[in-house]
């Protein structure tokens, strides 16, 4: 069972990624209108409450309503750094 | 003071205060309202904005499925939608492996602006096709506004807008600014949802446009002929599965490997040329790694029949069709020159045999069995190879100006005999200062001898009549036409057109003959005087009735040589096999 802190990693280097292709401003106010998330300026999650899976995959339809299958292709490719984080979304 | 006056200033106090409360009640309900009008107003306006970008991408756009075009006009409509320094768009060139890069400033800014607008652009782009992007493939232009060196501002805000058809990535609009803070989800939304939406439906068409493309595909890779297209510049569109077989090229071929296992035997270049300047381009055969192909190129037109698309050649491969032509030739050429031989023989050893007197009247019979029938059988043996000749192309035919009225003159009286013994008369009808026809006399007898041969065999009382006369267009004679005409058993209508083929015996004239024919007589003669220029026909009311068989023969002209000076050979086109 992958811990807290490999989704708070997954989903800063998400919205990180994010922030490079769509520009912080967009990516940031993406991710933050996601519940339970807290993300500072810099694009890192501090703070997940609630299941941090569920905030995995509201966070990835923000971003994919923008950039379409280019957003999954690089949240495919970062799961593969989480391989526990991977196996509970497949 | 007394109760009253209180009272009243209470009443007062409290109805002021209860004013001042329902004004400020008021004026938030009016604020609230005010916000919730300026609210729908800028969402009307936004509407009014997508509605209208996503019309022109329509308008534009058409079939073209051009991912760059919706980046050119979505980047072109910003307007006054959203405040920026400068709009850029980067347009991904996967054909040409080039990245463009089109920078368009609005207000003053410095080059270093630019340049960083560019960098944060790439980044994207590098990020999004998970591929380094290598500045050597960026062509660049900028516009707009003059850039200004002096100036220090750096990019304070800025977003990117990707869109992407069926997957990929085709370009990405960046807005940039001086200033911070400019860019949220309120003032991007309508943009996302334009290049969404714009980028979806060029993408459903091209999904229809990949499954044609495949099912096109797949027709033409069942095709038994080999076949290539290539488009205007000559680059290869299409080969199918036969031709890479044929040519011995790999699964997938560049249109110089098809050029160079071809080369030596067909120019595929000039070809392609010829067929995209004059459109179908006449067949040519070839002979490829043992094999034989008939190239055959036409140019494909667009829709508009206006303007040449490409070209397409095809490749039929006729190497068994071939093999089995010159077999049968072969087979043909060796039957009856083994038949001949003997066949001969026999007459010569008959003609020996014939002329003594002490035979007895059964042994003179049995002769003259053998002797008709061996002349029957040389007959058809002799018909047997001028039909083989005249399917191969090489039945040929020497022409000269000569003397037509002689030669049907000569063959008419050599029926005579057979005729009378019919009581048949032959008349010919010469037409006066007749002129000189150009032929080949040995055939034209033969055609001669063969229509009349018929009209005799198929008639069983009355006349047959030969003539001869003018034919002229416009007062000038073109050529002479010949008649052999008979009160035989007729011909219907429906049966005619399969006289001239061969073995064409109707089954009236098989039940009328009194000797059996090969049936090839009549598709000889064809050949013969098509050969010669002409063009041969019957005629009749139907059965019972008698028919009319007319030639023509070229008139001789200054050109033309008489036999003994030079005459002109000329084969037969290869006849159709009817």
């Amino acid at each position: 069972m992958s811990d807290d802190s490999d989704y708070k990693s997954l989903l800063s280097d998400l919205i990180r990624k994010q922030m490079v292709m769509l520009g912080p401003a967009v990516a940031l106010s993406k991710a933050r209108k996601v519940t339970g998330l807290s993300v500072d300026e810099s694009g890192e999650v501090s703070a997940i409450s609630g299941d941090p899976q569920e905030a995995l995959k509201a966070l990835a339809g923000e971003y994919m309503a923008l950039s379409g299958q280019i957003a999954q292709m690089t949240l495919d490719s970062l799961l593969e750094k989480y391989p526990g984080i991977k196996k509970q979304n497949s | 003071m007394d109760l009253t006056t209180l009272s009243l200033a209470t009443i007062t106090i409290i109805g002021t205060l209860a004013g001042i409360a329902g004004y400020f009640l008021m004026r938030q309900k009016f604020e609230r309202e005010l916000e919730i009008g300026r609210t729908r107003q800028e969402m009307l306006s936004q509407k009014a904005y997508e509605t209208a970008v996503l019309a022109e991408i329509g308008d534009r756009i058409g079939y073209s499925l051009d991912g760059a075009k919706i980046v050119e006009i979505i980047s072109g409509s910003l307007g006054k939608l959203l405040p920026y320094s400068a709009v850029s768009y980067i347009i991904l060139d996967p054909k040409e492996s080039r990245i463009k890069f089109f920078c368009m400033v609005s207000e003053t800014v410095s080059s270093d602006f630019v340049r960083e607008v560019k960098t944060k652009m790439l980044a994207a782009v590098t990020e999004m096709n998970q591929e380094p992007v290598v500045d050597s493939q960026i062509d660049e232009t900028i516009s707009g506004a003059i850039l200004d060196d002096t100036q220090a501002d750096t990019v304070a805000s800025f977003f990117n807008l990707p869109v992407i058809i069926s997957g990929k990535l085709a370009g990405l609009i960046n807005v940039s600014s001086k200033m911070p803070g400019q860019y949220g989800e309120k003032n991007t939304e309508v943009l996302y949802r334009i290049a969404k939406q714009a980028s979806e439906a060029v993408s459903r068409l091209q999904d229809v446009l990949e499954n044609e493309k495949g099912r096109l595909a797949q027709a033409v890779d069942s095709l038994s002929d080999g076949l290539l297209m290539v488009d205007t510049k000559y680059q290869l569109a299409i080969v199918n599965k036969k031709l890479k077989n044929l040519l011995g090229v790999g699964e997938k071929p560049e249109i110089f490997d098809i050029v160079n296992a071809l080369s030596g035997q067909l120019d595929l270049r000039t070809k392609m040329e010829e067929a995209t300047r004059k459109g179908e381009v006449a067949l040519q055969e070839i002979n490829v790694k043992d094999k034989t192909l008939q190239v055959f190129a036409d140019r494909v037109m667009d829709r508009d029949n206006t303007r040449p698309m490409g070209v397409v050649v095809l490749f039929h491969d006729i190497t068994d069709a071939r093999a089995l032509e010159r077999l049968r030739s072969d087979f043909t050429s060796m039957m009856v020159h083994e038949l001949r031989a003997p066949l001969t023989s026999i007459r010569s050893s008959v003609e020996i045999l014939k002329p003594e007197a002490e035979k007895s009247e059964n042994e003179k019979k049995y002769l003259g069995i053998i002797d008709s029938t061996s002349g029957i059988m040389l007959e058809l043996v002799n018909d047997l190879l001028d039909v083989a000749k005249l399917e191969s192309g090489k039945f040929d035919i020497i022409g000269a100006n000569d003397d037509l009225g002689a030669v049907i003159k000569e063959r008419a009286e050599s029926f005579e005999p057979v005729a009378g013994a019919k009581n048949l008369k032959i008349t010919v009808n010469i037409e006066e200062g007749l002129p000189q026809a150009y032929f080949d006399k040995i055939r034209t007898r033969q055609v001669l001898s063969n229509l009349l041969s018929n009209a005799v065999k198929y008639s069983q009382t009355g006349a047959i009549t030969v003539g001869a006369k003018k034919e002229a267009v416009n007062g000038n004679t073109v050529d002479i036409l010949v008649s052999v005409a008979d009160t035989g058993i007729g011909i219907d209508a429906e049966d005619i057109e399969k006289l001239f083929s061969r073995f064409g015996q109707l089954a009236a004239g098989r039940s009328a003959g009194a000797t059996k024919s090969s049936g090839l007589g009549l598709f000889i003669a064809k050949g013969i005087v098509e050969g010669q220029g002409g063009k041969i026909w019957v005629e009749s009311q139907g059965a019972g009735t008698g028919s009319t068989f007319y030639f023509t023969v070229p008139i001789g002209r200054e050109e033309h040589k008489t036999v003994e000076e030079h005459p002109i050979v000329f084969s037969t086109k290869k006849v159709a096999q009817a």
